[in-house]
């Protein structure tokens, strides 16, 4: 009589085991489907902010560039210079910024070498400034010539 | 003997019916809450992956606007940056403006710009073929997409050498409507 109570004792709890075994897999499965789906996400947004701070850059450099087209920006003080320039209000949202630094160096032929590094942010450009947020997004362009 | 007997009466006892319903119910939430948190990340899971190629559509409207200022302006020297811009005057020959945007076609109009207006103001219906995107209006083959590219730009100051131009792709998904939008300045940098 003691022993048959006790294997009806051992065989209790399934029904516990097995709704708590298959909550378990399906809670798995789906934490791993949202992880999934969640980086997938940050990965799509820094796709568009990755645009946005490319064209940013691109914009700043074509208007550096532009400026610059008679040699007037940045004169150089003793054969060399180094200055920056923020353009800002860029993009569609007119959040997107960069700042261009251009500078201008002479080698001791006297021949002048002029770098312009454009680094563009996806925003942080309001106003006449570019001060990129602290989750900005940046990218950078370089020509020299 | 009485005692053993209530015992043994009580240890094997099953479950009431309230007992079972109860647990039942408490496994259903527990695995519908589960359930909904899976269909919604697959749902997000394809907007995503529309996003991406909404993104790269987007892209390539800048790209080609950027390449036709490239290879109009900058490389032949009869065209001037100021027929470039009055693509972008609202009237015609071609006016892409926001209110009628434009759409890029594989078949060259009169004007060297690959450009046409869409046939209707919300942008232009994209058709796919093969992994490849063109305008579903003029037919270039392919079935529809699901996207919609509108190009459009507008001169900054006079337009003389500075425009502004938008790429934006728009489709529709579930019950909502999503869009990407890109823009960029181009200018006309270089001397002749």
């Amino acid at each position: 009589m003691m022993m048959n109570t006790k294997a009806k004792k051992s065989n209790m709890g399934f029904v516990m085991l097995f709704a708590v075994t298959l909550s378990a897999i399906l809670l798995s499965i789906a934490l791993g489907v949202a992880n999934i789906a969640f980086r997938e996400a940050k990965f799509s947004a820094n796709a568009r902010d990755t645009n946005d701070a490319f064209f940013a850059a691109d914009t700043g450099i074509e208007s550096v560039l532009f400026s610059d087209k008679n040699g007037e920006l940045c004169p150089p003080v003793n054969g060399s210079s180094s200055c920056l320039y923020p353009v800002a209000g860029l993009g569609d949202a007119g959040v997107s910024c960069a700042n261009v630094t251009m500078s201008r160096a002479t080698d001791a032929s006297g021949n002048v070498t002029i770098k312009v590094v454009s680094k563009g942010y996806n925003n942080g450009g309001g106003g006449n400034s570019c001060i990129p947020n602290v989750n900005s997004v940046e990218r950078q362009i370089e020509v020299n010539y | 003997m009485r005692f053993f007997s209530k015992k043994l009466n009580k240890s094997s006892r099953g479950f009431t019916l309230v007992e079972t319903l109860v647990a039942i119910s408490i496994f259903t939430v527990s695995l519908l809450g589960i359930t909904s948190v899976l269909a919604g990340s697959l749902s997000h899971t394809s907007y995503v992956k529309q996003k991406m190629t909404a993104i790269y559509l987007a892209q390539e409207g800048i790209e080609y606007m950027r390449n036709m200022r490239d290879t109009h302006v900058l490389y032949d020297s009869d065209s001037d940056f100021s027929v470039f811009s009055s693509v972008f005057n609202p009237n015609p020959p071609i006016g892409c403006v926001q209110s009628s945007p434009c759409g890029f076609i594989s078949s060259p109009p009169p004007p060297p710009y690959l450009l046409a207006k869409c046939s209707q103001a919300s942008g232009c219906k994209l058709n796919v073929d093969n992994g490849n995107y063109y305008l579903a209006n003029p037919p270039d083959g392919g079935s529809d997409s699901g996207f919609t590219r509108k190009i459009w730009g507008r001169k900054v100051g006079s337009g003389q050498d500075e425009v502004k131009i938008f790429s934006k792709v728009l489709w529709k998904q579930g019950s909502g409507e999503y869009s990407v939008t890109f823009s960029e300045n181009l200018f006309d940098w270089i001397d002749k």
